[in-house]
């Protein structure tokens, strides 16, 4: 059931997120191309209007990003609060299910959104070129030569700092779930549908990780105290590489696991609302 | 036929608001093969009393049992329910909508489904945000009378639907349905809907039943129509 459910859902918003897609993607050579002929330092209407080209690039994968991101949560907000919740909640499927299916598919959505960025990314530097080669083989040589000198320097802590950007993508992707999770709970929690509150939604999400970064702080600044005082990673003198590394790390990590155990607290609430306590009225 | 009662309901309560009870003590038992007119003035608890049985809401207080079990998620499988309100996506088309009910129901005839449509005159491949409301009730109304299901409730169904096609529409509903099911109506057009009714049943505020019956039985002893009736026993 889990699989057909999943199968609507990303039917629902398949058809925007192709086109926006789509539109990137051939956005992306466009772009690739304009910011070529910037870089070529070409005169007269070809230099204005690649600069007008690069700046609807810029604008579509900001709006693309925000629809990527937008379409699960809208997801969230049609099936469990418009007229349609009335459809799903009558489905012969287990609300643990439709719940599942619809994290899911946002977070899906969330890493396709983010894949094509990417793809659209190395389209547009494999176009540019740099020296000898495109932008895109130069930011790879220096991206290769950067991890080789930060391996050599720091050794182990280069994992670290390549972890670092996974955690934040989590902690972006957490964050969108908590947004999604605030609009089911609303839902199903009053006695009365109330009309969505998108601002108290953001309020919320935004209140939560104040709270966790204000949770995260002390205990960061406990620990790197320790780290420095106490030269616990045996690099005698001033804070190292290596140290505010740690530091910045665990940082990452304590924010990250406090919104997952706020997410986990949330999608229980969320579950027994739903599944115990609904009022559709 | 089995002897176990499709929907029975013992004490069922239910307020949204504290001290203001929709439903306080509702019992009601509905017994395989027959059609069942909830019939009371707005605002007494019908529509309620159908969320209930359906899952949509949670109840305060009371029993519900779907074929002699109490309702659960699986009560959903044998339940087929159209509420008051459009709840389908407007954005899909009506063969997109009867792919996702062939898909979640196995009870589903799509071959009945595709000729109620076509003798409706409803275009598969239409949008629903491009048919009017009495189009999209009927779209409703088809989809969930297309299942092979033990209990239809059906909230308003012909509110919307122009005097012509409600002929079609109650003819479809006596010939569609599994006659070891049942179905529960609610409706303010009771002279329309009187004539498929096998019984009947007045609600009135707070989810009191004040009369029910058979339809045929209380015609005959009173000589009036379920209408009269209606009109007599709710005169304000």
């Amino acid at each position: 059931m889990l699989k057909k459910c999943l199968k609507y859902d990303l039917k629902a918003s398949l058809l925007i997120w192709s086109i926006l897609s789509a539109a990137v993607l051939v956005m992306s050579t466009v772009g690739g191309f304009a910011i070529k002929t910037l870089v070529l330092e070409l005169d007269g209407i070809v230099f204005g209007a690649s600069i007008l080209c690069v700046f609807v690039y810029y604008i579509l994968g900001i709006v693309y990003l925000i629809a990527g991101i937008g379409l699960g949560i809208y997801r969230f907000y049609q099936s469990f609060r418009t007229d349609e919740a009335y459809l799903t909640f009558t489905l012969p499927v287990k609300r643990k299910t439709l719940l599942h299916s619809k994290m899911l598919s946002t977070a899906i959505l969330f890493i396709s959104t983010i894949a094509v960025i990417l793809i659209a990314l190395i389209i547009s530097f494999s176009i540019v070129p740099d020296g000898e080669g495109s932008m895109l083989s130069s930011a790879l040589t220096s991206i290769g030569d950067g991890l080789k000198e930060s391996y050599m320097a720091n050794g182990f802590w280069t994992v670290v700092y390549i972890a670092q950007g996974v955690i934040l993508g989590a902690l972006a992707l957490s964050a969108v779930m908590l947004f999604c999770f605030s609009i089911a709970m609303r839902t199903s929690g009053n006695k009365t549908r109330s009309k969505l509150g998108i601002g108290k939604n953001l309020a919320l999400v935004f209140l939560v990780y104040v709270g966790i970064g204000a949770m995260t702080v002390p205990i960061v600044l406990l620990i790197a105290t320790i780290v420095i005082y106490t030269d616990a990673l045996a690099i005698a003198g001033t804070v190292s590489q290596a140290e505010s590394g740690f530091i910045i790390f665990l940082s990452l990590i304590m924010f990250t696991m406090l919104a997952v155990i706020i997410n986990v607290f949330l999608y229980k609430d969320n579950l027994a609302k739903i599944t115990r306590k609904l009022n559709l009225t | 036929m089995s002897n176990v009662p499709v929907l029975k309901c013992e004490n069922l309560c239910k307020s949204y608001q504290a001290g203001k009870a929709v439903l306080d003590g509702f019992n009601l038992t509905i017994e395989p093969g027959r059609i069942v007119g909830l019939l009371g003035p707005n605002g007494c608890g019908k529509s309620t009393f159908l969320k209930l049985v359906c899952g949509l809401l949670v109840p305060d207080g009371g029993k519900i049992e779907i074929e002699g079990k109490e309702r659960s998620e699986e009560s959903n499988l044998l339940i087929s329910f159209l509420p008051e309100r459009t709840y389908f996506d407007s954005r899909s088309k009506v063969s997109e909508l009867i792919s996702l009910f062939d898909d979640f129901y196995a009870d589903f005839d799509r071959a009945v489904a595709e000729k109620m449509m076509n003798d409706l005159h409803i275009p598969l491949d239409a949008k629903l945000k491009t048919l009017s409301k009495g189009m999209k009730e009927k779209v409703q109304l088809i989809m969930v009378m297309s299942r092979k299901a033990k209990l239809y409730l059906l909230d308003e169904p012909i509110g919307g639907v122009d005097p012509a096609s409600r002929e079609y529409i109650l003819n479809t509903i006596i010939s569609n349905y599994n006659p070891e099911a049942s179905i529960i109506i609610t409706t303010h057009l009771i002279a329309d809907i009187e004539p498929v009714l096998d019984d009947f049943a007045f609600m009135t505020y707070g989810g009191n039943i004040v009369r029910m019956g058979n339809a045929d039985t209380v015609r005959e002893a009173t000589g009036k129509t379920l209408d009269e009736l209606f009109r007599e026993e709710f005169r304000c």
